[in-house]
């Protein structure tokens, strides 16, 4: 019998192709989709967050540990979707306008998928409006914005205004991130939360949804 | 390591972000104020008339002569671009915003395959080429220089995240792409600065109080790396580049200088570092001590802090770096509400220094 413990741990190594294996090889075994995805998969990534938080990993182990997630979500994503077994929440997420860095971005979607959210991404250089109608359309829990540049963390402000203008403020928490965000600034600003990396974000964001 | 010492005592240098040129004083920076001579000489003028004007009772920019100079770039600006547009990359100008570079991501392919560029036959250089010349002619010398990147900063351009990838699990792929871009820096570096004398006031304006010959390499990116890696994949080329570029410095904007310090350590030759803002400073000067260390100010909290709090900041800086005589202090790409106040206090904490040392 496949221990899941051997799917967190290559996942961690980032070994996409052994990853894919495991969770065939589970299914295989008539392990519960769920329990592949919760001790095997978002464990491996949980614990690759933690390790990045405290610096004893970086993004490039970080993406190459996300990229054997997703090999092993490919596999099982369709046994996820047969017993009923759902996201815990849904992020919209994207750098703020003016801003073409995606990189943070794309760490923290990835620490979310981990987590076991479903992410939608907007990309970079995201207009006010365009974050108003990813909330209409998607009816995310959260929504997510990043920026690299002091210049460009101002325009957070703006899509929180028209979130309020839109009368969608109240239906959606917003969380803030980058090199230059601080916690008093999302005071500032009215955002509900700040993380200072992307591990962070994901184990904030599981705090507003569960 | 190390014999750099400044000649201006504890200096200090300020970089606004083209937002604040622009919407304090109506500066546009659109691809022409990069390229086109007479454009490029006005905007020169331009700025230091705006940086005199306004903060030369502070000592800034004081001794900027106010008449027209032939300078190649935008030594007033935080703008790194043009190795990557050179190899290809989309840019993006504005009116009020660096130029910002648009990924390539090259293919695996592309990657293997990629050979150090001609310059004889590359447009982007061959446009900075004229430009150069024009102004040649006209003022018989050119000035000034062009922020010419780094070697992970441009890989970053052009692989994108996959160079991380490539870091790991290929790494053949990622020393080729490295080396390919070092050949290529190297070769644009001792251009402009056989013609002008220098290549990185534009990356980072304290050298200009210090030497303005440094030769500064960008290694922004850097800090998403661990030290092992930047050891086991990126010092050879800073290495190569360090024994080709003297003199030679490294710019470490990002808050983790503490942890690569020690590699920087086994640059033989490389003796400024900029020190990015949320770096132990104290650790820094243990590893590096006779080094100069450019001490950096979070421009985010230049525009929020209360001088007192910038103040204390700087003060706490000072401090760990010791040796003050090999210590500068700058703020970059300040946004266009930065207080007044804030240059100020750390225009008048510094001075208070030098007087400490002078006595």
């Amino acid at each position: 019998m496949l221990d899941l413990n051997e799917i967190s741990e290559t996942l961690q190594r980032g070994n996409a192709g052994k990853v894919e294996e495991l969770v065939k090889q589970a299914l295989k075994e008539e392990v519960v989709p769920k329990d592949i995805l919760e001790n095997g998969l978002i464990k491996g990534m949980n614990t690759i967050g933690v390790k990045f938080k405290n610096n004893e990993v970086y993004v490039p182990e970080v993406l190459i540990a996300a990229r054997a997630m997703h090999a092993g979500m490919d596999v099982l994503k369709p046994k996820l979707a047969e017993t009923g077994v759902k996201n815990i929440g849904k992020v919209v997420i994207g750098t703020v306008k003016g801003d073409l860095h995606d990189i943070g971005k794309n760490l923290v979607k990835m620490m979310l998928e981990g987590a076991g959210f479903e992410v939608i991404d907007l990309g970079v250089d995201v207009s006010a409006e365009k974050f108003v109608s990813a909330v209409k359309e998607y009816h995310p829990d959260i929504l997510g914005m990043s920026a690299l540049l002091t210049t460009t963390m101002i325009n957070m402000t703006e899509v929180i205004q028209s979130l309020q203008s839109a009368e969608l403020r109240e239906r959606v928490k917003v969380m803030i991130g980058g090199a230059p965000i601080t916690q008093n600034y999302a005071e500032q600003i009215g955002a509900d939360g700040y993380s200072p990396d992307a591990a962070s974000a994901a184990e904030d964001a599981k705090k507003f949804v569960i | 390591m190390g014999n750099i010492k400044s000649a201006t005592l504890l200096p200090v240098a300020f970089v606004f972000h083209p937002e604040w040129w622009y919407k304090n004083h109506g500066l546009c920076f659109e691809r022409d104020f990069f390229y086109d001579p007479d454009i490029r000489v006005e905007a020169d003028l331009q700025m230091r008339k705006i940086l005199q004007e306004r903060f030369g009772k502070y000592g800034i920019e004081q001794d900027t002569k106010l008449e027209t100079l032939p300078c190649i770039g935008a030594t007033y600006l935080a703008a790194g671009y043009i190795i990557s547009e050179m190899f290809g990359c989309e840019i993006i100008f504005s009116k009020d915003s660096s130029p910002q570079v648009i990924t390539k991501n090259i293919t695996d392919k592309e990657s293997d395959h990629i050979e150090p560029l001609y310059l004889s036959e590359n447009k982007t250089f061959q446009e900075l080429k004229k430009l150069v010349e024009k102004l040649k002619n006209k003022y018989g010398y050119v000035i000034g220089d062009i922020n010419w990147q780094g070697v992970l900063n441009v890989a970053l351009d052009l692989r994108g995240e996959k160079i991380f990838i490539d870091m790991v699990q290929n790494q053949t792929r990622a020393r080729r792409l490295f080396s390919t871009i070092a050949d290529t820096i190297k070769e644009f570096v001792n251009y402009v600065r056989s013609e002008t004398g220098t290549s990185s006031i534009s990356v980072n304006r304290t050298i200009k109080y210090i030497d303005p010959t440094i030769n500064l390499h960008s290694n922004c990116s850097v800090v998403m790396i661990s030290p092992e890696m930047y050891q086991d994949l990126l010092l050879e080329f800073d290495r190569n580049l360090c024994e080709s570029l003297q003199p030679y410095g490294i710019h470490h904007c990002g808050n983790n200088m503490h942890i690569h310090a020690s590699g920087y350590a086994r640059l033989r030759g490389a003796n400024f570092f900029d020190v990015g803002w949320g770096s132990d400073i104290s650790a820094c000067r243990k590893i590096l001590p006779n080094a100069f260390l450019n001490l950096r100010y979070d421009p985010a909290k230049m525009r929020l802090a209360k001088p007192d709090e910038v103040s204390k900041d700087i003060r706490e800086m000072l401090n760990k770096s010791i040796q003050l005589e090999k210590t500068g202090i700058c703020c970059i790409n300040m946004g266009y509400d930065v207080p007044d106040e804030n240059i100020l206090a750390i225009v008048q904490t510094v001075a208070e220094y030098r007087l400490k040392i002078l006595k």
